[in-house]
């Protein structure tokens, strides 16, 4: 209960965001080093919704 | 084709940071919920203006988050050193005890937002001397608010020559001053006087918050024989080692600070009533629960480990030499935009090495902190398991919009955003440009967070447009790099390292506003005095 209650918060959802963005970096390193352009570039695509976690939670999710 | 420098190209370059500061000013957004924006107009414009394709920019924002992970580990550890402190409840005990030994309020609020930023910032840097500073200052009774601005203006000037010359080595490297040379000495004999009087400023300053003239008149000795052992110090090391310019006078400036509490001016029991910056009353009812048998020194230990740590592991060549071996780097391979900007291959990219980074220091500090008050019995039962919890929570919402604002910062530079911006500036004004270079400086610093990274972002160009326009290029790149030390003071990145610790995050925006103010005019006033002895004198 305690942890569910953590993942719905702003701190939760902001952890959920770091390791999306860290996923998201290891998938461009690697894309990179191996030649393959679309794992690089869906590693970016997942760092840019981690990074719109926040004023989608902050002006969208909690404002109902 | 080739990248026109047209005023469309130009705002399309300074559109994202004047998204993040309209949204973190104008609207009172928080840095965590700016950042994101800015840095999705960053991407459009570097893909549909700048012609930077996705693959550069996925390049391009993964350097961003590997030179993000130093500055969150730094976050985080000093986040852990003041929950430490926090479960132990040493900063009561750190209250009271400066209190006795500083009975002056003012200079209390000065040593602690000021002298003690100012030596961190001179062995350590990297924004720790805010993410420290900021809980310090409360523990003696300091609004939240100032407890963030205050150590932000106190460690601004030692940015330069602080971190033993980091950010002056990193100037000297790529604007191609060569070490002993003329130039280099002239370089940092600028650098030093500008900020020898933004030192000054910076205690004048701090005394206005407090009580303003009042407090300037009662402070004026004290931030005098502080500025002149500080700057001044400074100002003459500059031209005898550069790496040891801050740290000396630094070290020597927290020993004055007991010396001064003894001067007969100083030494009575004094404060102004209805300071604005302190918390008084009521509203800031002393917790009575504190443990009774810690003393001062020993309320300080994570802090003395601290310093001990960073001096030992940072002058002591063969041990910086030995743990400074142990990198970790990423390898990059050359991306280039339809315009040829290029950024090129890297093997190790941006090396990272752990055992000599702050963030090591203060883990070390945090920890043998914790078990040192555990071993007192301070530390309440869970108090462990709460502090790595709850430092932890407050890094995260700071941690993701540093890296978002160093994505954003990198693929600006990336995709050539960032030298557009300053070529246009320097384009349109001419030999006016001289009023602007500062400012260039304070720009890079606000945009990556540190002196260092502007000075290797706008060193080289601030050189170049100095030899277009035929000025003598060491005042301008003084007026580089004090530029970023002040810029330090108004860094998103920095701000939200106190506004995390000090519990006010989301205000970001109105710490923002306070440090513009103060740092925008300062630096226009280092551009007319430039300008006005290269060119018209």
């Amino acid at each position: 209960m305690k942890k569910n209650s953590f993942w719905s918060t702003q701190a939760g959802a902001l952890t959920i965001a770091f390791i999306i963005t860290m996923l998201g970096f290891g998938m461009i390193l690697f894309g990179m080093n191996n030649g393959s352009e679309g794992l690089a570039n869906a590693g970016f695509i997942a760092i840019m919704i981690a990074m719109l976690i926040s004023p989608i939670k902050v002006f969208f999710i909690d404002r109902k | 084709m080739e990248l026109e420098v047209t005023f469309f190209t130009w705002f399309m370059a300074v559109l994202p940071i004047l998204a993040l500061i309209l949204l973190m000013i104008k609207f009172q957004w928080g840095a965590t919920e700016a950042a994101p924006v800015a840095l999705i107009i960053t991407l459009i414009t570097g893909m549909t203006v700048y012609k930077g394709d996705l693959y550069l920019i996925a390049g391009e924002a993964a350097k961003g988050v590997w030179t993000a992970i130093p500055i969150l580990l730094i976050i985080w550890t000093a986040i852990l050193l003041y929950q430490v402190g926090d479960q132990a409840k040493a900063f009561q005990v750190i209250k009271n005890g400066m209190s006795k030994l500083l009975p002056n309020e003012l200079l209390l609020v000065l040593a602690m937002g000021w002298i003690f930023e100012s030596f961190l910032q001179g062995i350590t840097g990297f924004g720790v001397p805010v993410a420290v500073g900021a809980p310090l200052l409360m523990g003696i009774g300091v609004r939240p608010m100032y407890a963030v601005i205050i150590p932000l203006l106190g460690q601004a000037w030692g940015n330069t020559f602080g971190t033993l010359g980091a950010a002056w080595d990193a100037l000297a490297s790529t604007a191609g001053l060569s070490v002993g040379t003329p130039d280099y000495y002239l370089a940092a004999l600028w650098a030093a006087a500008i900020l020898l009087v933004w030192d000054l400023f910076t205690g004048l300053i701090i005394c206005w918050f407090y009580g303003k003239g009042e407090a300037i008149r009662k402070g004026l000795p004290a931030v005098l024989i502080m500025t002149i052992i500080q700057g001044g110090g400074e100002l003459v090391l500059s031209q005898v080692n550069t790496t040891l310019s801050n740290f000396i006078p630094a070290v020597i400036s927290l020993v004055v600070l007991l010396l001064l509490g003894r001067m007969k001016m100083y030494r009575e029991e004094w404060s102004i009533k209805d300071s604005s910056i302190m918390i008084r009353g009521e509203e800031g009812a002393a917790e009575e629960d504190y443990p009774r048998d810690m003393t001062l020194v020993q309320a300080f230990v994570p802090y003395f480990l601290l310093s001990v740590l960073t001096i030992i592991v940072l002058t002591v060549k063969p041990i910086t030499n030995f743990l400074g071996q142990f990198t970790i780097g990423f390898s990059f391979p050359e991306t280039s935009t339809a315009y040829g900007i290029v950024n090129e291959a890297s093997t190790n990219y941006s090396p990272f090495a752990p055992f000599t980074h702050a963030s090591m220091f203060l883990l070390i500090a945090a920890v043998i902190g914790l078990i040192y008050y555990k071993s007192h019995g301070w530390i309440p039962q869970g108090g462990t398991k709460t502090a790595f919890a709850k430092s932890i929570q407050m890094t995260m919402p700071s941690g993701m919009a540093v890296v978002g604002l160093v994505i954003m910062s990198k693929i600006m530079g990336g995709t050539g955003q960032t030298v557009v911006m300053a070529q246009g500036i320097a384009a349109v004004l001419g030999n006016k440009y001289l009023i602007l270079a500062p400012f260039i400086g304070l720009l890079g610093t606000f945009m990556t967070g540190s002196n260092l990274s502007s000075n290797i972002l706008f060193g080289d160009f601030q050189a170049s447009t100095a030899q277009l326009l035929g000025v003598n290029a060491p005042p301008i790149l003084g007026a580089q790099t004090a530029g970023g030390a002040i810029g330090a003071a108004v860094s998103p990145s920095k701000i939200i390292l106190g506004t995390t610790t000090a519990g006010i995050l989301g205000k970001e925006g109105e710490v923002l506003k306070t440090m513009l103010l103060l740092t925008m005019p300062a630096a226009i006033a280092i551009g007319l005095v430039l300008f006005g002895i290269l060119v018209i004198a």
